[in-house]
C-alpha cells in the first residue's frame, strides 16, 4: 500500500498527518490521539524535486541535446554516448542513462535493477511433479511436461535473490522417476497381458 | 549484461493477506518484496532518495494478547467444563497443554516488544513495510540503514549551510513540539 506523498496515516486513530507539519523532528505525536511519532529526516528531505528544464543552446559555442535541436547537452548516456540536455539526463542506480537506453535495458531484461516483477518459474516447475505424486494417474502426463518446462525455463531469471536453480533440477528428478516408474507399470503391464 | 546484484535478507519472510513480504538490503538501495504464489513484486527504495523513516506504535500487540487470552480462556473454560463432567485424566493433561500453550504464546507476545508500523517517506511515496512489526526490527534496520543513507546523501549535507550560519540561526528542533490540531489534519 502507498500512502499519498508526505502524508502518513496516524497507526492508532487514522488520520492523515502531514509531515510538512511535523518538521520540528524527533518524537511528535498525532493531534488528535496523542500517538508519539518518531521521524528521522534526512537530507534530502530538504531538496526540491529536480524540475531540469536544459539550457536553450548558444550555437557555435555548445554542443546540442540529441532528443532536443534546441538545448544545451548537460551529460552524456553512459551506456550509448548521446548528448542529454538537463531533461533527458535520468540518474539511475548512479550512472547517467538516457530514456530509449532505459526502455531497450528493460526490454531485453538486461536491467535487472528495473525488474519490478519476476516469475518463479523454478518453484513453478517444481509443484507439477510433487502434486502429481498425490494424483499420480495424471503422471503421464505431468512428467513430460515438467522436463519440458524445466528445459524451457531453464534460462528463463528467476527470482532477484537466488542464483542456483536446484529446484528445477529437483523436479527434472522427481519427473525421471515418475517416467521410469510409468515405463516399468506399462511394461509390468504388457507383460502380465502376454502371460 | 549488469553484474547480479548482491543482496543481504535485512528482515525475515512474513506471510500476509496481501501476500509473502520480505525485505532486503543491498548496496544503494532497499528493496521491499512482495510474493503471490509465483510472482515476486519488487519495490526499490534508493538510499538517495529516503527522506525519511517514521516509526509509529500499533495497538496489535494489546489485540494479540487479547485475542489469545480470549480464546485460551473460552478453550480452557470448554476444556474444564468436559472434566467436570468427566473426570478424566486425559482432559486434565489436554487443559494443562492448552494453558501451557496459551501462556507461552502471551509470553512471546510480551517479548517481543511492542508492535510498530514503519513507513519509508520519498518524495512521491510514503510506503509502509509490512517486514517490520516490532519495536527491535525497526530498530534494526534503522540501524543498517542509517549510515548508508547518510552515506548517498553526502553531497547534500556538504551542500547545507555553514555551521556557523546554522548556529547563529534560530533553532530547528522545537524543544516540545506542540501537538497538531484536529484543523491542521489533512481532509
Amino acid at each position: 500500500m502507498i500512502e499519498t506523498p508526505g502524508t502518513i496515516p496516524c497507526a492508532a486513530c487514522g488520520s492523515l498527518l502531514d509531515l510538512a507539519r511535523l518538521r520540528p523532528g524527533g518524537r511528535v505525536s498525532c493531534g488528535r490521539c496523542l500517538n508519539p511519532i518518531e521521524i528521522d529526516f534526512f537530507p534530502a528531505d530538504s531538496v526540491p524535486l529536480m524540475t531540469g528544464h536544459g539550457e536553450a543552446l548558444e550555437e557555435g559555442t555548445d554542443s546540442a541535446c540529441f532528443f532536443h535541436a534546441g538545448k544545451k547537452a548537460a551529460a552524456a548516456c553512459g551506456a550509448c554516448g548521446r548528448y542529454l540536455c538537463g531533461l533527458c539526463v535520468i540518474d539511475f542506480a548512479g550512472e547517467t542513462r538516457c530514456a530509449s537506453c532505459l526502455e531497450s535495458g528493460k526490454k531485453k531484461g538486461k536491467l535487472s535493477e528495473l525488474d519490478d516483477r519476476r516469475t518463479l518459474y523454478d518453484s513453478m516447475v517444481l509443484v507439477i511433479p510433487l502434486a502429481s505424486i498425490i494424483m499420480w494417474p495424471v503422471m503421464f502426463f505431468t512428467a513430460p511436461l515438467t522436463l519440458f518446462l524445466t528445459v524451457w525455463y531453464w534460462k528463463k531469471p528467476g527470482s532477484l535473490f537466488r542464483a542456483n536453480r536446484w529446484r528445477f533440477v529437483l523436479a527434472a528428478v522427481i519427473a525421471l522417476v515418475e517416467l521410469l516408474g510409468i515405463a516399468w507399470f506399462l511394461f509390468a503391464m504388457v507383460k502380465g497381458f502376454r502371460q | 549484461m549488469s553484474a547480479p546484484l548482491q543482496y543481504r535478507r535485512l528482515a525475515r519472510v512474513r506471510g500476509t493477506f496481501s501476500g509473502i513480504h520480505s525485505l532486503w538490503l543491498a548496496e544503494t538501495h532497499l528493496i521491499a518484496v512482495r510474493q503471490i504464489f509465483y510472482t515476486e513484486h519488487y519495490r526499490r527504495f534508493y538510499f538517495h532518495d529516503i527522506q525519511a523513516i517514521t516509526v509509529q506504535e500499533t495497538r496489535t500487540r494489546f489485540h494479540l494478547a487479547l485475542a489469545w487470552a480470549i480464546g485460551g480462556g473460552l478453550f480452557a473454560l470448554l476444556l474444564g467444563g468436559l472434566i467436570a463432567l468427566s473426570s478424566g485424566m486425559a482432559g486434565a493433561i489436554a487443559f494443562a497443554v492448552v494453558a501451557l500453550l496459551t501462556g507461552l504464546a502471551l509470553l512471546i507476545n510480551q517479548l517481543l516488544g511492542p508492535t510498530v508500523v514503519l513507513h519509508l517517506v520519498t518524495a512521491v511515496q510514503s510506503t509502509p513495510l509490512p517486514t517490520v512489526r516490532r519495536r527491535r526490527h525497526a530498530d534494526k534496520l534503522r540501524r543498517a540503514i542509517h549510515s548508508k543513507i547518510m552515506l548517498a546523501q553526502r553531497d547534500l549535507v556538504l551542500a547545507s549551510p555553514p555551521l556557523a550560519a546554522v548556529e547563529s540561526a534560530p533553532p530547528a528542533v522545537a524543544p516540545e513540539p506542540a501537538p497538531l490540531q484536529d484543523s491542521e489534519f489533512l481532509p
